[in-house]
């Protein structure tokens, strides 16, 4: 009888044993949640970053395949940052139109007809992006350049980020050239 | 008699009290064997989940690989666009950084129609760990335009009779 009284609640170790227990597994089960979390949220961004950055490539060379000139600043504007809007480069169309890549809080896209704006496009890239446009020769041809360099904020761990560079070329006039003989 | 029933009882109260401890030792060791295996899958699928992402990556920059390979290979003229033929192309060097042992070739192929070539680029790299090499490919056609003086003795008899019958004879 009196054994059996002693029994009847938990020793204070089997208390411990068991919070110690329950802590871990929950200090787990919370780690693996925000991991899995975390990854998931930086993955979708990253697609989305895909997503922009093949619209933008699309528009850019079409732009550039029906340019007759490019003038392009060769100067990095960066994405998210306060102030106003840096123009890195501009494309005058052959139908008289000209459209200009301007970076501010996204990266945008700006056709003017007659000094006037018709049309404006936007692309969404993470705080700190830097977005380049460069005009560079190649075999007696004109090709533009359009630089994406990745920001540290972007890929949080990852070394290369900061130096990773998503570079569209486009040759200049394409559509334009005379027919072959 | 009845200190000999409180003996039986308290003889059954400590024998299962003894077996509830065991099964205690088990349930330890079961909850322990769970916990690893859910650590275990948990680890899988992260590693799995990263590793999509490295290759997702690396397919976005080929991608892009080969769409600036196409951008240079629209500027070959007809006579270098030879079907079956089939040319290396340079990396880039940010490529080259993120595909490893990255090649980009370009192949012309033929089509029923003579005036009418298909391009090809495509972007391989190995993705190491003795695994397959990834590879993408980026197709696009290529027409060769009218020749000049064809063009301009088509616009010249352009709404003559000798122009609606050239036209139907091409």
């Amino acid at each position: 009888m009196i054994v059996s009284n002693k029994r009847r609640g938990y020793t204070l170790i089997e208390m411990v044993a068991v919070a110690v227990l329950s802590t871990f597994i929950l200090g787990a089960a919370v780690a693996t949640t925000a991991l899995v979390t975390g990854v998931s949220t930086s993955t979708s961004r990253e697609i989305d970053f895909y997503h922009e950055l093949a619209r933008l490539a699309n528009s850019f060379r079409s732009d550039a395949h029906r340019a007759r000139a490019v003038d392009a600043t060769s100067t990095e504007g960066v994405v998210k940052v306060p102030g106003d809007g840096a123009i890195i480069g501009e494309m005058k169309l052959a139908d008289g139109r000209s459209v200009r890549y301007v970076v501010g809080q996204r990266l945008m896209r700006e056709v003017y007809q007659d000094g006037k704006l018709v049309a404006r496009d936007g692309f969404e890239f993470q705080r700190g992006h830097r977005v380049r446009m460069e005009k560079r020769e190649k075999n007696g041809r004109v090709f533009v350049h359009l630089s994406v360099v990745g920001a540290p904020v972007f890929d949080k761990g990852d070394q290369l980020a900061a130096g990773r560079v998503w570079e569209v070329q486009a040759v200049v006039g394409r559509d334009l050239l005379p027919v072959e003989p | 008699m009845v200190k000999t029933c409180s003996r039986r009882i308290s003889q059954e109260r400590h024998s299962r009290l003894e077996r509830r401890f065991a099964v205690t030792t088990m349930e330890i060791i079961v909850a322990m064997f769970l916990l690893a295996t859910l650590a275990m899958i948990a680890s899988q699928i992260i590693a799995t989940v990263v590793q999509t992402r490295v290759e997702q990556r690396k397919r976005a920059f080929a991608l892009q690989e080969a769409g600036n390979a196409m951008e240079e290979a629209f500027l070959l003229s007809w006579q270098e666009l030879k079907p079956g033929q089939s040319r290396q192309w340079t990396c880039s060097d940010t490529a080259a950084k993120i595909l490893k042992n990255a090649k980009v070739t370009l192949v012309t192929e033929a089509t029923p129609d003579d005036n009418t070539r298909r391009l090809v680029v495509c972007v391989e790299w190995s993705s190491g760990g003795g695994r397959e090499p990834q590879r993408i490919q980026l197709v696009a056609f290529r027409h060769r335009a009218a020749r000049s003086e064809e063009a301009a003795a088509a616009r010249e008899a352009k709404g003559t009779e000798k122009g609606i019958a050239a036209s139907e004879e091409k």
